[in-house]
């Protein structure tokens, strides 16, 4: 794959790695060092992308495998640095923003109380990703994939069942 | 609230990002997208210049050994040297098959976390190991090689080998605690930590088919 097809790619499926970055960092610098490092992965595993599964669930699992590596490297104070000090994906706060949409807030609130790999299950459950898509790029199978969200259906229910 | 609900309101934030949400074109293809194949070596370039090393001392240690075979004050030294180093060798070999062997691509997420966390926690028991193995090879080595190369018998020099191995001793061993204390243990645990949440992951799934 070219460049050009690469940059196209990654325009269609910008939501995906966005989420994926605001789910795992906090904060906006470290943020934006995780995006380039899913770009680069991406880049870099493009060679090995046979077709086999949808795109999009090459792409998730490359960036939430990714993600899940940084975001323990976050954790230990070891965040390998990249060149660009600009994030490649933005997001215009002038027309919206979500830091007032109040359902967004609780939700990622949540998903920040969450484990690496039930912040995985939980983004991609809510990207209305299938079962069979979900064990696959998880590697677990379908009927576990409905028994950890049906789990984390009931913790949800406790935390907002004030709301 | 329940799931379903939010998963509306999540749908309709997808919504509001596919409208705002800018790709920096110009930035992307100004990004070096090749730098990461070689940050991806450091790893392995670090164990490369261990297996020489060790493969050097082995090789240099080992022969004069042979060579004084029949002096146990020097052979006894140079076996225990060799038997260190050649630990070290096949250790490091080990590390550098499992970080080579590492599916980065065609994993999927329990498989390659599993991986890493199985390669960080071997990796770490190993380093714990060597950071005691590092003072007993050095006093083992040394009176072999000041034969060797200064023809000194160290233990005609009490007084020198003693204090050498004071020193030895007396430095390394506080340093050796305190960094395998405060350094790896608490690396050593988190690996250790994030290995159990997956098989626990895992796990449920036994207990529940």
């Amino acid at each position: 794959m070219k460049k050009e097809e690469f940059i196209s790619l990654i325009k269609v499926n910008r939501n995906l790695i966005y989420k994926i970055c605001v789910s795992y960092c906090k904060d906006e610098e470290n943020r934006k060092d995780l995006e380039q490092e899913i770009l680069l992965q991406l880049w870099k595993s493009l060679k090995s992308f046979d077709g086999r599964v949808k795109i999009t669930t090459w792409m998730y699992r490359i960036g939430l495998n990714t993600a899940i590596s940084f975001y323990r490297n976050e954790n230990k104070g070891n965040v390998k640095k990249i060149q660009l000090d600009e994030s490649i994906i933005t997001l215009s706060i002038d027309e919206y923003n979500p830091e007032k949409d109040q359902n967004i807030i609780l939700l990622y609130q949540f998903i920040e109380k969450l484990g690496e790999m039930d912040k995985a299950l939980i983004l991609l459950y809510l990207d209305d990703v299938k079962h069979k898509d979900i064990a696959e790029i998880l590697g677990i199978s379908e009927s576990n994939v409905a028994t950890k969200i049906s789990r984390i259906k009931l913790t949800l229910k406790d935390q907002f069942k004030t709301i | 609230m329940e799931l379903d609900e939010l998963k509306s309101a999540w749908a309709q934030y997808d919504k509001k990002l596919e409208e705002n949400l800018k790709l920096n074109e110009e930035l992307l293809r100004k990004m070096n997208l090749e730098k990461t194949k070689k940050e991806l070596q450091h790893p392995l370039i670090g164990e490369i210049v261990n297996i020489i090393a060790l493969s050097l001392i082995i090789l240099f240690i080992g022969s004069n050994t042979i060579k004084y075979l029949h002096e146990l004050r020097f052979s006894i030294p140079g076996f225990i040297s060799v038997a260190i180093a050649l630990f070290g060798l096949t250790t490091t070999i080990m590390k550098t098959n499992k970080l080579l062997n590492i599916d980065y691509y065609g994993s999927s997420i329990i498989a390659l976390q599993k991986e890493i966390a199985s390669v960080n926690k071997f990796i770490l028991t190993q380093r714990r190991i060597e950071y005691f193995l590092i003072p007993i090879l050095i006093i083992a080595m040394t009176p072999i090689a000041f034969k060797i190369i200064n023809n000194v018998d160290l233990y005609t020099r009490l007084t020198l080998f003693i204090t050498e191995i004071v020193l030895i001793l007396g430095v390394s061993f506080p340093i050796t605690l305190w960094v395998n204390k405060y350094l790896y243990d608490k690396k050593f645990q988190n690996a250790k930590r994030f290995l159990e949440d997956i098989e626990r992951f895992e796990r449920e799934e036994t207990v529940n088919e």
